[in-house]
């Protein structure tokens, strides 16, 4: 009987040999304690984060999406406020430069004149967007001799919560923070 | 596969872009958004950056090359998008990014989009205190139960540093839970 077994055995390894055919990924048994750990310690952290979200967000979020993404010209509703504000903003530095001038020329003998009709607009323009900060309310106000700015001086449609914080997004806010 | 392959001509042709994009959002939406939101916290910044991440990839579909998954090319912008919102904030803050995100963790507990008890703001908080790497790495595995390779895909990080990266972070948040809990 052990002889029958024994030539059985020898049989089937000489047929096939002792490996069963079965094949690891690279590298398995080099982090098998890793794995062994991690899965020992995560079973014992909570198993969901529990952030929640307002009922309807997921179902309307492709329309609101396509929205914004169909929409650019409410861009344009924000820069035209913008641009009519700094229309009034050259009157105010022409004033500025002019009392420049006038006070230097009491302090200095020699000076090189500038006229003010030297300065080009767009000199004044690129001076005020660089200067905003400068330009302080009460010169502005004192400038611009307009008590009563009628509503239609600005933008004629009103803007809605999402544009303007649209706008306030897409620029630096750390200086109005600061103000 | 192939799905995914019809779905990126119809997104890529002008005609059906639009109603392409649409199936685009609704089916990945929810995993974007989860994704997003273990990164920035709160609803409403997840909620910006999701729809900004949808409008990044419908402005750039046309220079998708297909040579990753269309899933990782999106979680890729999700997770830039995201990173890039939150060290933002930080930097308008004059704070680190660390510190931000602990601040934002710890006022979880009045948060109305949150419904946890004290263990969840425990494992969060343990996550805020990783590398950005571990806690993104951490997240995704974890929570969105990604394979390795998947990961890697997204993250555009070998597999090896990855279950590195794992390891380390599990350890981590086992150890922060473990001085807290005590």
């Amino acid at each position: 009987m052990d002889t029958e077994l024994k030539n059985s055995i020898n049989y089937i390894t000489k047929k096939i040999g002792e490996n069963a055919g079965f094949t690891t990924p690279t590298n398995y048994f080099d982090d098998v304690e890793t794995r062994f750990t991690n899965k020992l310690v995560e079973d014992e952290f909570p198993k969901k984060e529990k952030f929640s979200v307002p009922n309807n967000y997921f179902s309307s979020l492709e329309d609101r999406v396509l929205d914004k993404i169909s929409s650019p010209k409410k861009e344009a509703k924000i820069i035209a406020l913008r641009s009519k504000i700094i229309r009034f903003a050259p009157i105010a530095a022409a004033a500025s430069i002019l009392l420049f001038i006038g006070i230097n020329i009491f302090t200095f003998n020699k000076i090189e004149t500038v006229s003010f009709e030297s300065i080009s607009d767009s000199d004044i323009e690129n001076w005020l967007v660089d200067n905003t900060n400068s330009i302080n309310n009460d010169d502005l106000a004192f400038v611009v001799e307009i008590t009563d700015i009628e509503n239609n001086e600005f933008s004629t449609k009103s803007i809605n919560d999402t544009d303007l914080e649209e706008y306030l997004n897409s620029i630096e806010t750390t200086s109005l923070l600061n103000e | 596969m192939t799905d995914e392959i019809i779905l990126i001509e119809q997104l890529k042709n002008v005609q059906t872009r639009e109603k392409a994009f649409r199936k685009l959002i609704s089916i990945y939406k929810e995993r974007l958004y989860w994704h997003i939101r273990k990164i920035v916290i709160s609803h409403d910044d997840a909620d910006d950056v999701l729809q900004n991440t949808f409008i990044k990839i419908f402005k750039n579909i046309d220079k998708f090359k297909q040579d990753s998954k269309l899933y990782s090319w999106m979680y890729r912008i999700a997770t830039n998008e995201a990173i890039t919102f939150i060290n933002k904030r930080a930097k308008e803050r004059n704070i680190d990014i660390s510190e931000l995100q602990q601040e934002l963790v710890s006022n979880l507990e009045s948060d109305h989009w949150f419904s946890g008890d004290e263990i969840q703001i425990i494992l969060q908080k343990a996550i805020a205190t990783l590398p950005q790497k571990q806690q993104l790495v951490f997240n995704m595995k974890y929570f969105d139960k990604l394979k390795y390779n998947q990961i890697s895909e997204i993250l555009e990080t070998s597999v090896g540093a990855l279950k590195a990266s794992y390891f380390h972070a599990v350890k981590k948040i086992e150890k922060y839970i473990k001085t807290k809990v005590n």
